[in-house]
């Protein structure tokens, strides 16, 4: 493991910048560099995968990850994306509920993991879900809520999709911590997650 | 049903929750015992915007609720009372009705609204940090400071909160008298990293401080016990009957490892629960999310000082196996059983509980921390049912309801906080022609007051 990419994981934010710092004072290449830092912060979702960290560490990986692009970004060729696996993901908190941790978490590890995100934010109204789906072309949904009072929000959105004749090109999962397969059932997804862990494994699996 | 037996049944009731919480024996598990039973709220058909402005259909929604489920033994729905926000400008909440579609669910709004150069201030003076950061970042009245639009909503804010107490005083005193029904707790505070976390820093910010200043989160942490206590003393029952609420919201997993959990959240969470212990009162705490990390610490409390509501996310199971016999566990019940399920679903679940878990008491059957709006009122009358069915314990126990006197002195690290204290109040009258300490004493009680009124806006 390079020393960088120890840092990452080590979440010494830090050493990290500067050592970013120092290496393209040196002549490095940005690509080259940041291909490391995914590398890190890979490792740092599969220690959390493996019960080592937890969500505070992620948040500070998040951190990190946000200083690195903020550095390297400028740096980087227009357009070439090394860890692009061209899968759209739209998302966002349903109708009625306006949290959105979950749903962040999930965004920043579906970014590092090169799918295309179309985050909508909280407080989504039904339609726009399917006028993005429509309008971006992307295959999967993710429907967040912490509400139990919402269910019937997203089951509305699942109907709405019927309707508009996508459901079978849509690939369904609803997140948050009141979901399980009951509730899957109910509102007509085709999966669930209640956990950051289950949901990283099931984009795995997906993509 | 005469005034005398409504009495008799709410002592009735009233020793049969004090039993259970207690570990002592008791005739059935107690029905309904949750602190937060969103369902009472919206069965009477009132909307979430008349529930929370109006304090009368707040009450009737819980009579109504009563009348048609008699067997519950404690109730407790309700928590925001909107006015007061309004009031303010605050940004705590989004409101049905205002900010929310009236049916909506009101829902606490996090974000940043201590800075994180603000530690020091906080520690040391927290009346500043109050007055000239967080109140005016909290609230939007107070955007024109020195206006007499900022004044009047100072007055507003302190009238409000007043009113506030009273209603919660008319529903406690309206649900004794009308339906002989407890509450099933009384006063509350939050945990000084939650604290810290919930309204001062938000989640973002409070996580990053661990990486980046866990030094000042411990400090401030240490620092805030006293002023927690306090705060929930101001509102707890002078008789010590019933217990603090105390809702645990970041110190579950995944939030943190349970190595920050024992570094950040435990060591000043277990002396926040010693004091309230030693001054004589139970703590009905809210493990909010999955504790099954974390919860075992409550056995290094008293038996029976804390009862633990164990969330959907926790394994009852596993509650009972680390904490049962020891403290008192509640829950069981899956939301989605309730919001979805049918009434064999309930009843088999109960039943199920019932035959594996606290045979002999120290466990009452519950939704997580809730009964959720969304309950089928024909799953919440299957759980009622079962309870009753399957919760017998010994029907010849006799309880009797157990009161005690607060004992406050001694407690507390550090004396009371005040904005402007006595002495400069006394400097300023000069030759006081009768008895000081008789203006002294009001005086103190209104600073005290004012004080903890600063600190009352973070949840």
């Amino acid at each position: 493991m390079s020393d960088l990419i120890e840092m990452i994981v080590n979440l010494d934010e830090q050493k990290t910048i500067n050592c970013i710092k120092k290496r393209l004072n040196n002549g490095e290449s940005a690509m080259q560099i940041f291909e490391e830092c995914m590398k890190g912060i890979e490792k740092v979702g599969q220690k959390y995968s493996e019960g080592f960290y937890f969500l505070s560490d992620l948040i500070m990986a998040g951190e990190i990850f946000r200083a690195i692009t903020e550095i390297l970004e400028p740096l980087l060729p227009e357009g070439d994306n090394a860890v692009s696996n061209d899968l759209k993901v739209v998302i966002g908190t349903v109708k009625g509920d306006i949290h959105d941790l979950g749903k962040n978490l999930i965004a920043y590890y579906l970014k590092s993991k090169g799918f295309k995100v179309y985050d909508l934010g909280v407080d989504v109204p039904p339609e726009k879900f399917i006028n993005t789906l429509k309008e971006t072309g992307a295959s999967i949904l993710g429907i967040c809520t912490l509400l139990t009072s919402c269910f019937n929000n997203i089951k509305k959105i699942v109907g709405l999709l019927d309707e508009a004749g996508l459901r079978n090109d849509i690939t369904v999962i609803i997140g948050g911590y009141p979901v399980d397969e009951t509730v899957k059932n109910y509102v007509g997804a085709d999966y669930f997650s209640n956990n950051a862990r289950s949901a990283f494994d099931l984009f795995k699996h997906l993509s | 049903m005469n005034q005398e037996e409504k009495q008799k049944l709410y002592e009735e009731r009233l020793a049969r929750y004090q039993a259970a919480i207690s570990l002592e024996p008791v005739d059935r598990m107690p029905v309904g015992a949750t602190a937060a039973n969103y369902f009472a709220e919206v069965y009477a058909g009132y909307s979430n915007q008349e529930i929370v402005y109006d304090d009368e259909k707040w009450i009737d929604a819980q009579v109504q609720f009563y009348n048609d489920f008699p067997e519950v033994d404690v109730l407790r729905a309700g928590k925001i009372w909107a006015p007061l926000y309004d009031a303010l400008g605050c940004n705590l909440y989004r409101i049905p009705g205002r900010d929310l579609p009236p049916g909506g669910q009101f829902q606490y709004v996090e974000m940043e609204r201590m800075k994180t150069d603000e530690y020091d201030l906080l520690i040391n003076s927290p009346v500043e940090f109050f007055m000239e950061r967080y109140l005016p970042r909290t609230f939007s009245e107070f955007k024109e400071r020195g206006s007499t639009r900022s004044y009047i909503a100072f007055l507003k804010g302190g009238l409000g909160f007043m009113m506030r107490s009273a209603i919660n005083k008319k529903i406690s005193e309206t649900l004794q008298k009308k339906c002989g029904i407890p509450q099933p707790i009384c006063g509350a505070l939050l945990t000084p990293f939650d604290f810290l976390a919930d309204g001062l820093r938000g989640l973002k910010g409070i996580m990053l401080d661990l990486y980046r200043k866990p030094d000042k989160v411990l400090e401030a942490c240490d620092s805030l016990v006293d002023q927690m206590v306090r705060g929930a003393l101001a509102g707890a029952d002078p008789q010590c009957r019933i217990p603090i609420f105390l809702p645990l919201h970041r110190g579950n997993t995944p939030f943190l490892s349970p190595k920050q959990f024992e570094i950040f959240y435990w060591p000043s969470l277990k002396k926040t629960l010693e004091k309230l212990i030693a001054a004589g009162y139970q703590v009905r705490a809210y493990l909010e999310g999955d504790w099954s990390h974390n919860w075992h610490h409550f056995r290094e409390l008293p038996k029976g000082s804390v009862v633990c509501d164990i969330d959907t996310q926790g394994d009852i199971y596993k509650a009972w196996e680390d904490l049962g016999g020891w403290q008192c566990i509640v829950g069981g019940m899956p939301d989605t059983t309730l919001i979805l399920g049918s009434p064999e679903d309930v009843k088999a679940r109960v039943k199920e509980l019932c035959e594996n878990i606290g045979k002999d008491g120290g466990f009452m059957i519950t939704g997580g921390c809730s009964f959720p709006y969304d309950t089928k009122p024909e799953n919440f009358r299957a759980y009622v049912d079962a309870v009753l069915e399957y919760g017998r314990y010994n029907d010849s126990v006799k309880m009797e309801v157990k009161t005690s006197t607060p004992s406050t002195e001694q407690i507390f690290d550090s004396k009371p906080a005040v904005i402007t204290p006595w002495e400069t109040k006394a400097e300023e009258l000069g030759d006081i022609m009768g008895d000081e300490e008789l203006i002294k004493q009001s005086w103190e009680m209104l600073e005290h007051l004012a004080y903890n009124w600063l600190w009352a806006w973070t949840w």
